[in-house]
């Protein structure tokens, strides 16, 4: 015991006498810990922890698709619905459900909840119990007897404060009652954020062959136990088969079929890829962490070999050697280990903070246990292991001529391994930076995507009607008016419109029919991204008129149709420029013959990395909805000075519609390209870090092989070398390494490029000018880092020479 | 500590036997002239001085050995003559021209041209081949590859090391070193040849050949400086010059 506390404070006093290399060695380890850490729990959160339902491998979700009009995963209408439940065979269970935004009244405020429309065996087929009450039955399913509500653990805390009381609530949802039946456990909230859920109670007339085509609902369905994918796949394209040839008029040539895809891959399917990148990523930057503190101990051994010799000739065994250095090297560990557990817990708060609500399953990360012990266990290891090195060569037998040759022999060992590592962690260094360059640039050249409008200046909001107060579309035009009037007229605001979609805020297919133009088999159902909107909504986002003109105050209820299309949507039907004055007419029974009007540039209505689609924007006063966006935007520029104002103008329209997702229009495009930012980001850091450590490496071996070679550099400048032929030397050993490195690192880049070239964007994976770039500004790194040794080199008095070894 | 008077016993000496050798050396042009030269180290609390008020000339073809106790300034004087060091006082004309005030680039030129070092140590390059060491202030040179190549295999065959020319020196005996470590000196036709006790690391029999070797140079033409601890060795050359406490106590010519 004694023993110990002596090794511990002669331990405490060595590290204390060299803290430079103390700090480096803890943040090493701090790093490769705490970084994996962070982003191995958000992996594991997202992607590797099941979701809590019931033996989750066995669900699947089921889409529509129709290959000739390129309509891919497209909802399921309520016949389709049917079915599902009777027609596969290899289905447990199916479930439909759609989600919806209602607002709850009879509080002091009304408040929106996002609620999910379900069938009963929506929770048999997830498998999931309620921990209070019951859930719904299959009699809830008829109109009139879906007066019902679910909650989810997370509204039951948050509006009920867990009160067990809750059932038999009422609560008032779009202006019906719902009675609060049962509550589900911590976690369970599918699709992510739903707060309650309602009986789905289709109209009797949705059911009929009629609606085949009114696609709405999101089915889930549970395998039969042992069924694959692929005999699923098989079952469903017979399905599929026997629809198309029992209903021609709505599937022939369409290229009809049923995808079954696993609910995992639909639930984290888009950031799968970015996630393991990333995980790969930082995996790399834990070998580059391992390597620095493998590289720093070993540089510590070589310059304690003589003590330990000296210290073995003295009579110290092995074990005591061994006791000492595993001491030291226990201490840094330790303090390594809390400072990156530091890290980790900050870096996961940090990394969710920064994908905010592009991540699925955010609410299920934490700080993993285990990946806490997996990451620093490795770096803990290292550590250890090469801490013991210098313990381990007293330990070899002929320790006078270990003393004799001095540390020669195995110092230059200890380079060529040191050298090794520099080389290793150089490229890994240059593929992290060669990722972090193609992600930057990527998202640069999103950045300066042309999205067609000008956001700046303007702010967004939704607003949702309750349907049962505003069935009829006259009180809808009037709302859209009344509230529309009260905005334009406050003072901030210069201008405002309503939308059913906000840029960026999703798609809206319908399919439609062009006067005269007779359907081609090949261009089966054409669809257009469709949008209804208000006269001053384009203007207000700035788009440019082509030709024609705008919606306007005219293209009321009772006027002819109006409709103004986008660039692209005119291009596609009228190449030859004539679109102005054709008519089109969506499918549906509310719609009529509509004059095109006018012609706008393209905006990005989807998303910034796809070209702009087809789009027409028809005036909301003929079409008008009831899920709206806002765009007000701001005489001072600054979105937010109209916020309140605009609220209160809401309010006074109608005090139990509240207006929610308040936010610049700005964000909304920064937003749509977070996670390619958040890539970006994180690539930039970790190739930062390992930049660094590979920097700090190169460094410390060119100085270390220098204090090896003072004799040498002696002898050449007695020989007549001149300054700048010994730091050329220095430089020219440091570049070796270093471009051993680079030359590693490229073809370890190319091999990966590969993998990364789904998530780039106007950059392909293998641009010469990153790998150029990043290959001359780590080889430039490497040069600064190797000048600092080489000066120290060029100051070596040749006289050494003279003197005897 | 004495002062730089130089009119001590052993001095007197020195004057006489310069005198006695007097007409046969004059004959060679004067390579080294040393006037007052003195080199005093400064560390923390004491002064040492060196080298003091040194007179010395050294004429083309001379063999002079530099003896003298331990401390007493042989290699002190060989890195000031080889320009690795600078003196504090005094005088160097090497081959006529002041080599003092040089710039480090410039004295790393003269001892590149003019001047052939061997070491106690052999002091070759462990990581290049005999052929590279040799090739080494060639190189630095920047001479052309052709010519480097002929004078390096000249000079190997000169010590007789031409079959080692790939060998690393590590793979060489000691004695076999020092050949090569001749050979890298004589490379460049040097003016002058410094060595410091070029036997002290070898055996008697491998001392030997080095010195016979040194013999067949100056024969050939080839001025040299050498310390040496051996007294037999010293006697094989032309002059002796002894040192004591930082001055020239005697200066004896033979022949
Ligand atoms: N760099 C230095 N700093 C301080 N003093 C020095 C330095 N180099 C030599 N000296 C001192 O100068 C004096 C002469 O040293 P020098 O090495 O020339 O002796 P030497 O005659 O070669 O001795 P040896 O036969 O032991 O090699 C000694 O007193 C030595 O301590
Ligand atoms: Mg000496």
């Amino acid at each position: 015991m004694s023993m110990l506390l002596q090794d511990v404070k002669y331990a405490l006093r060595t590290l204390k006498g060299s803290p430079g290399f103390v700090l480096a060695a803890v943040l090493a380890l701090a790093l490769g810990i705490g970084a994996n850490s962070a982003v191995f729990s958000v992996v594991n959160g997202v992607l590797l922890t099941p979701p809590p339902f019931r033996e989750p491998s066995r669900l699947v979700h089921l889409f529509g698709n129709f290959k000739a009009a390129d309509l891919k995963d497209i909802s399921v209408s309520v016949p389709e619905y049917h079915d599902y439940q009777e027609m596969p065979r290899v289905l447990e269970s199916v479930a439909a459900y759609a989600p919806t935004s209602l607002t709850m009244t009879g509080g002091d405020t009304p408040l929106r909840f996002t609620v999910v429309y379900s069938t009963a065996s929506f929770f048999s087929t997830l498998g999931v119990q309620p921990i209070l009450g019951r859930f719904y039955t299959q009699e809830t399913e008829t109109p009139g007897r879906d007066k019902e509500v679910v909650l989810t653990q997370k509204a039951w805390r948050i509006h009920f404060g867990k009160d067990p009381a809750v059932l038999g609530h009422v609560l008032v949802l779009d202006g019906e009652s719902y009675t609060v039946v049962g509550v589900l456990p911590a976690g369970v909230s599918y699709p992510a954020d739903t707060d309650l859920y309602i009986p789905f109670a289709p109209p009797p007339m949705t059911s009929t062959d009629s609606r085949r085509g009114n696609r709405y609902l999101d089915v889930v369905a549970r395998l039969k136990p042992g069924v694959t994918l692929e005999a699923a796949r098989r079952d469903l394209a017979r399905v599929s088969g026997e629809q198309e040839a029992a209903y021609p008029d709505n599937y022939k040539d369409g290229g009809w079929g049923i995808s079954v895809n696993s609910m995992e891959d639909l639930v984290v399917g888009d950031v799968r890829g970015t996630l393991w990148m990333l995980l790969g990523a930082v995996g790399f930057v834990l070998l580059v962490a391992c390597s620095s503190v493998a590289n720093l101990l070993l540089a510590r051994a070589a310059t304690r070999s003589r003590e330990v010799s000296i210290r073995a000739a003295l009579g110290a065994g092995r074990g005591r050697l061994v006791a000492q250095f595993l001491t030291e090297s226990l201490l840094l560990a330790a303090a390594g280990g809390v400072l990156g557990l530091l890290l980790a817990m900050w870096g996961t708060d940090a990394l969710l903070t920064l994908v905010g609500e592009s991540l699925p399953r955010a609410s299920e990360v934490k700080l993993d246990g285990w990946s806490l012990l997996f990451t620093g266990g490795m770096s803990l290891l290292t550590g250890l292991l090469f801490g013991l090195v210098p313990a381990l060569q007293s330990s070899r037998a002929d320790l006078s001529a270990a003393m004799r040759q001095g540390a020669k022999g195995t110092a230059e060992g200890a380079v060529k391994l040191r050298s090794g590592l520099v080389v290793a962690q150089m490229a890994l260094a240059l593929v992290l930076l060669v990722g972090a360059g193609l992600f930057a640039k990527s998202f640069l050249a999103l950045r300066s995507v042309d999205v067609g409008f000008t956001p700046e200046g303007v702010l967004t909001g939704r607003v949702f009607l309750p349907a049962t107060r505003y069935k009829e579309s006259a009180r809808r035009v009037a709302f859209h008016r009344e509230f529309l009037e009260r905005v334009q007229a406050l003072p901030g605001v210069e201008s405002a419109g309503l939308t059913n979609i906000l840029p960026l805020g999703g798609r809206s297919d319908r399919s439609f029919d062009v006067e005269g133009r007779t359907e081609d088999p090949n261009e089966h159902l054409p669809a257009v991204e469709y949008r209804t909107v208000t006269p001053d909504y384009l203007r207000t986002l700035r788009v440019k008129l082509r030709a024609g003109r705008m919606l306007q105050a005219s293209d009321g209820p009772d006027s002819p149709w109006a409709v103004v299309i986008n660039k692209s949507f005119a291009d596609a039907y009228w190449p030859s420029g004539d679109a102005l004055g054709k008519r089109l007419k969506l499918h549906g029974d509310d719609t009529q013959w509509t004059t095109v009007v006018g012609i706008v540039e393209d905006l990005r209505e989807w998303n910034l990395s796809q070209p702009a689609r087809p789009a027409a924007y028809w005036s909301m006063a003929q079409l008008p909805a009831s899920r709206m966006g806002l765009v007000v935007r701001a005489k001072s520029g600054i979105e937010e000075s109209v916020r309140a104002s605009v609220e209160a103008e809401l309010r006074a329209v109608d005090r139990d519609v509240p207006m929610f997702a308040v936010s610049p229009l700005a964000r909304l495009v920064d937003e749509s390209i977070g996670s390619r930012r958040l890539s970006a980001l994180l690539m930039g850091l970790f190739a930062g870090v390992s930049v660094v450590l590979a920097a700090l490496g190169i460094s410390g071996v060119i100085a270390y092989a220098v204090a090896l070679r003072t004799r040498e550099m002696g002898i050449r400048m007695a020989l007549g070398a001149e300054r700048g032929d010994v730091m050329r030397l220095v430089l020219g050993q440091g570049m070796k390494l270093a471009g051993l490195g680079v030359g590693v690192g490229l073809v370890l880049s190319l091999g990966l490029a590969r993998l990364l070239g789904s998530m780039l964007y106007g950059v392909t994976a293998y641009d010469p000018w990153t790998f150029v770039g990043v290959a001359a500004l780590l080889s430039g790194v490497a040069l600064l880092a190797t000048w600092l040794p080489a000066r120290r080199a060029t100051l070596v008095d040749p006289i050494i020479a003279l003197r005897a070894e | 500590m004495m002062t730089t008077t130089n009119d001590s016993v052993p001095a007197q000496e020195s004057e006489g036997a310069v005198l006695a050798g007097g007409p046969k050396v004059e004959a060679g042009k004067a390579l080294i002239q040393l006037e007052g030269l003195t080199k005093v180290f400064e560390t923390e609390e004491v002064e040492t001085h060196a080298l003091s008020n040194i007179h010395l000339t050294v004429r083309q073809n001379e063999w002079v050995a530099i003896v003298g106790p331990s401390g007493s300034g042989k290699s002190t004087l060989l890195a000031v003559l080889g320009l690795l060091d600078t003196a504090t006082r005094g005088a160097y004309l090497l081959d006529g021209r002041s080599v003092l005030d040089l710039s480090s680039s410039d004295r790393a030129l003269v001892r590149n041209r003019h001047i052939g070092f061997i070491f106690q140590s052999f002091n070759l390059i462990g990581d290049l081949t005999v052929f590279e060491n040799v090739e080494l202030p060639l190189t630095y040179r920047g001479m052309p590859a052709a010519e480097r190549k002929q004078r390096v295999e000249r000079a190997l065959e000169r010590v007789g090391m031409a079959h080692r020319a790939r060998h690393m020196p590590g793979q060489l005996s000691g004695g076999q070193q020092q050949r090569v470590a001749v050979a890298r000196a004589v490379a460049g036709d040097p003016i002058i040849l410094l060595a410091d006790e070029p036997t002290g690391n070898l055996d008697s029999k491998n001392g030997e050949a080095v010195m016979q070797l040194l013999g067949e140079l100056h024969k050939a033409g080839a001025t040299i400086c050498m310390v040496t601890h051996d007294p037999a060795h010293a006697r094989v050359a032309t002059r002796t010059v002894s040192l004591f406490d930082g001055r020239v106590v005697q200066d004896e010519q033979r022949r």
